[in-house]
């Protein structure tokens, strides 16, 4: 089966991307891992990674176009291949140059300059808007049961690999086939995105509702409160710099944040409904997640970038280790896999390595929460009436007053303490 | 013995699976034989499936009469409800249906062979007819020989006072006192028939439950209410010892909590059990393995030999059902022809009953799925509060669906109550296309219908019904 190769999620913001460029042409062969086009999204110009081998047969969307994401805007056959590009119907809009590509007029103004009979390029066809963003893994398009599209779903198998392939009548995907699929998705691959499975929707109470109202008076937005604690790192230091000493190779080298993302993740866990989304509906919901999937502030070519660590709590330090280096040097070389930016719980921000004391971050929404960390240096304390010396960090939690009050937060930062002052709980 | 004629498929038994695995085969471009010892259309089409579904419909026409007024109907006297004639007519009904086989059996180019068969190698299938023995040369053998009435030991079936439903259903003298032994499908429904007649009727069934205990207890508890209520003695845990001629009549004497009973009728049925037709047809010389008397099967009804096949109440699938038969006659028929075939789900074929009032199940019971492991919720809707129900004055009984608590997904439906058998239809297809109880509560449904009641069922087990 030709793949199809769709308009990636690229953040959870996403609803549609552009793409600026096809770095193929058509009947160009692709290897995995290559760059197949780069992505205009609300954030960042990114490139698409190909993950098979074989050869682009044929461009559907072409520079410059905008496309919903799941929409496909290429086919890839797999080596080995052979497919009639003609099959595929739509066809490669035609490509508008390096650069050049003019924006689509917005949908209510009349398309100016390019009247009939004048020289000037043709603005690019304005692609359908959706009303909604696509939730990946609904492909409404592909054929398959009810009971598997709600299987699907819940458990985040994207629908649109399968297409085609299932076993009922016509490749129609049915509930073994979702099954098969879950069994077999590679650790990641899986991850549902945000407003999909694992998660539980809570309606305000009346108090919280209140609370969120009156807020937003004085603090339009998600209004913020913050709350800091000074957490003694030298067991957490000591613990780390022992880890480093004995691990198997260099891609599991432990940083200290991977110690506090460790325990920001146990924390989440007792305090959840911080790892949250504020659903700002009528009535207002709180969606509380099962899994914490926690978004780390990246420092990118353009700004800041947001990639995702996915079940940070379920985690050894070096599986973290290994996978924050891995997901940084893909942001690093500009070539983010499609569900780095997917999915994130609860962030965290780390200004440590630059000196920060403390500082208070912005919450990233619909998240309810973000952790500011500081540097752990070393500070005069007093401990059993004598001063000592000891290495204190600052954090402080940004939280959004709507979804939990500062009791809670701290509750929440009282747990972070707790167990990175207690390190070995993060390593049982 | 003339000369050997050559089939790329012989199937043995012209039954609802035999039929359809010979039909089927033919179509498939296969040459194709079907061989018949007795009846054309097997146990269902003459005394099965199609002549007892005649007798209960007369049975239903005497119990409408009698309540005529119900509906302001005076017949002026009692009226006449002559039995024999029902079984004229549903000899009638059931020519008719020979006749449309003889067609269907032309029409598909079948030939048709008259005749006992035995497999004399795995490749030829000798024939004994009146006039003499037929070999049929042959790549492929369906066996669709079917089952008969199983006569336990105590039992002397003499055809006359003690008789299995092959002899009673074809016999037109109407019995006063008929004991039936055996709470099953076939018992019930003849019990359904007898009582409507007027007979005294008692079912003395082993189990402590009808239906084996089989079903929805909930389903059984009603159905054995209203047996009850109708006259119907319903003897349950009652192990019949002996069943035999006893001057004009019949003597059935069982135990039942430890004391033994006897009961003196005119009419002994014994409905208890049913057993595999695998005598004589040569299966044990090829090597054909069995499971418990049954002919072991894979999912294409492969037997363990190849080029033998097995298909309906012989084999050793779950159901011995005319539907499932023929269901499995079609896969056998693709499986010969190499075509792709999709494994029967067993779990989506409805069971009907046709006492009554009608039982129809489809899927897991709750403590079947709950066996299974599964968390299963049951949504249950009386049709006391369905307003054709009551319209057509059968308010008695329920709908029952059995629904995944996880996911919605269809796990069984179990209905009691008029036109059950007709209702369960819509179901199978929200379980065969992988439809969920939101499915099943977003299809509207006509109204006023009884069919309502399974979507409203579905609400209930959603927690979403308004109109109870």
């Amino acid at each position: 089966m030709p793949e199809e190769i769709v308009m990636p999620r690229l953040s959870d913001t996403m609803s549609e991307g552009t793409i600026a460029r096809w770095l193929k042409k058509e009947g160009d062969p692709v290897k995995t891992g290559e760059a197949l086009f780069e992505v205009e999204t609300d954030k960042a110009t990114l490139e698409l990674q190909s993950y098979h081998d074989g050869t682009l047969v044929k461009i559907l969307r072409g520079d410059g176009s905008t496309a919903p994401i799941g929409t496909p805007v290429g086919i890839l056959a797999k080596a080995g291949e052979s497919v009639d590009p003609s099959q595929y119907k739509g066809g490669s809009e035609p490509p508008a140059g390096r650069g050049a590509a003019p924006p689509a007029p917005p949908q209510d103004s009349p398309p100016s300059g390019a009247q009939r009979g004048t020289a000037s390029p043709e603005p690019p066809a304005p692609s359908a808007q959706p009303t909604a963003p696509v939730p990946a893994g609904a492909a409404e398009d592909v054929r398959a049961s009810p009971l598997a599209r709600l299987m699907a779903e819940q458990n985040g198998v994207d629908l649109r690999a399968l297409a085609g392939k299932g076993s009922g009548p016509g490749g129609r995907i049915v509930r073994s086939d979702v099954e098969g699929a879950a069994k077999t998705a590679p650790r990641g691959a899986a991850a549902p995105a945000p407003g999909g499975p694992d998660h539980e929707d809570r309606e305000l109470n009346r108090v919280r509702q209140a609370i969120a109202r009156n807020l937003a008076l004085s603090k339009p937005g998600a209004p913020h409160i913050y709350l800091t604690m000074e957490i003694e790192m030298d067991a957490a230091l000591a613990l780390y710099r022992q880890l480093n000493e004995v691990v198997a190779d260099e891609q599991s080298r432990l940083t200290v944040n991977d110690l506090v993302l460790k325990a920001t993740a146990l924390a989440l866990r007792k305090l959840p409904d911080l790892n949250a989304h504020f659903l700002d509906e009528k009535p207002p919901k709180l969606r509380v997640f099962n899994r914490v999937n926690l978004t780390v502030a990246v420092p990118g070519e353009q700004g800041l970038m947001v990639p995702v660590i996915k079940d940070v709590d379920k985690k050894s330090l070096s599986q973290i280790a290994r996978e924050a280096k891995q997901v940084y040097g893909r942001i690093r070389s500009n070539k983010p896999a499609p569900d780095d930016f997917q999915g994130g719980t609860f962030a965290v921000s780390n200004l440590g390595r630059w000196g920060i004391d403390e500082f208070q971050a912005v919450i990233n929404p619909p998240q309810v929460g973000i952790l500011a960390i500081g540097a752990a240096a070393p500070q005069p304390v007093v401990r059993d009436g004598k001063v000592e010396i000891r290495s204190m960090m600052r954090v402080t939690a940004s939280v959004d007053h709507r979804a939990a009050d500062g009791v809670y937060t701290a509750d929440f930062l009282v747990e972070l303490k707790r167990l990175l002052e207690h390190p070995l709980t993060l390593v049982i | 013995m003339t000369t050997a004629q050559s089939y790329d498929v012989v199937v043995i038994g012209s039954g609802p699976g035999g039929y359809i695995a010979a039909f089927r085969a033919a179509e498939n471009g296969l040459k194709t034989a079907m061989v018949e010892r007795e009846w054309l259309g097997g146990v269902c089409t003459n005394v099965g499936c199609i002549p007892s579904k005649a007798l209960l419909k007369n049975a239903s026409v005497v119990r409408l009469l009698r309540d005529a007024k119900t509906f302001g109907i005076e017949l002026g006297g009692d009226f006449k409800a002559d039995y024999g004639a029902a079984v004229k007519r549903s000899r009638d009904v059931v020519g008719r249906s020979n006749k449309g086989l003889e067609f269907l059996i032309k029409k598909h180019k079948v030939d048709y062979v008259p005749g006992e068969a035995k497999l004399a190698a795995k490749d030829t299938v000798s024939v004994a007819a009146k006039d003499g023995t037929r070999q049929l040369k042959t790549k492929n053998v369906v066996i669709a020989t079917g089952a008969r009435p199983r006569v336990f030991p105590g039992m002397e079936v003499d055809g006359q006072a003690v008789q299995t439903v092959w002899q009673l259903i074809v016999d037109e003298r109407q019995p006063q006192k008929l004991a039936i032994v055996g709470g099953g499908v076939v018992g019930c429904e003849m019990a359904t028939v007898f009582r409507s007649y007027g007979c005294e009727v008692t079912i003395v069934e082993a189990m402590p439950a009808l239906f084996a205990g089989r079903e929805d207890p909930k389903v059984t508890q009603i159905v054995t209410r209203a047996f009850e209520k109708q006259g119907i003695k319903v003897l349950t845990g009652a192990k019949v010892e002996s069943a035999k001629k006893q001057g004009a009549g019949a003597r059935v004497v069982f135990s039942r909590d430890g004391k033994q009973e006897t009961l003196d009728v005119d009419r002994v049925l014994v409905a208890a059990a049913m057993q595999p037709n695998t005598e004589n047809l040569g299966l044990e010389q090829l090597g054909v393995q069995l499971d418990r008397g049954y002919v072991k099967v894979d999912e294409k009804m492969a037997t363990s030999v190849p080029g033998i096949w097995a298909i309906g109440d012989v084999a050793n699938t779950p159901l011995g059902l005319a539907h499932s038969a023929s269901a499995e006659g079609h896969v056998v028929a693709d499986a010969i022809a190499g075509k792709p075939v999709h494994p029967i789900k067993y779990t989506q074929i409805p069971r009907p009953i046709f006492c009554n009032p009608q039982v129809a199940a489809i899927g897991l019971t709750e403590a079947q799925a709950k066996e299974q492991g599964l968390s299963a919720k049951v949504g249950e809707f009386p049709f006391m509060a369905s307003g054709k129900a009551r319209a057509e004055g059968d308010t008695e009984g329920v709908v029952r669906v059995v629904v995944d608590a996880k996911y919605g997904e269809i796990l069984g439906c179990h209905i009691v109550g008029p036109e059950a058998t007709e209702i369960i239809a819509q179901v199978a297809p929200y379980m065969a296309l992988e439809g969920t109880s939101r499915e099943m509560m977003d299809t509207v449904v006509a109204h006023p219908t009884l069919a309502e009641a399974v979507r409203l069922a579905a609400q209930v087990a959603e927690g979403e019904a308004l109109e109870i």
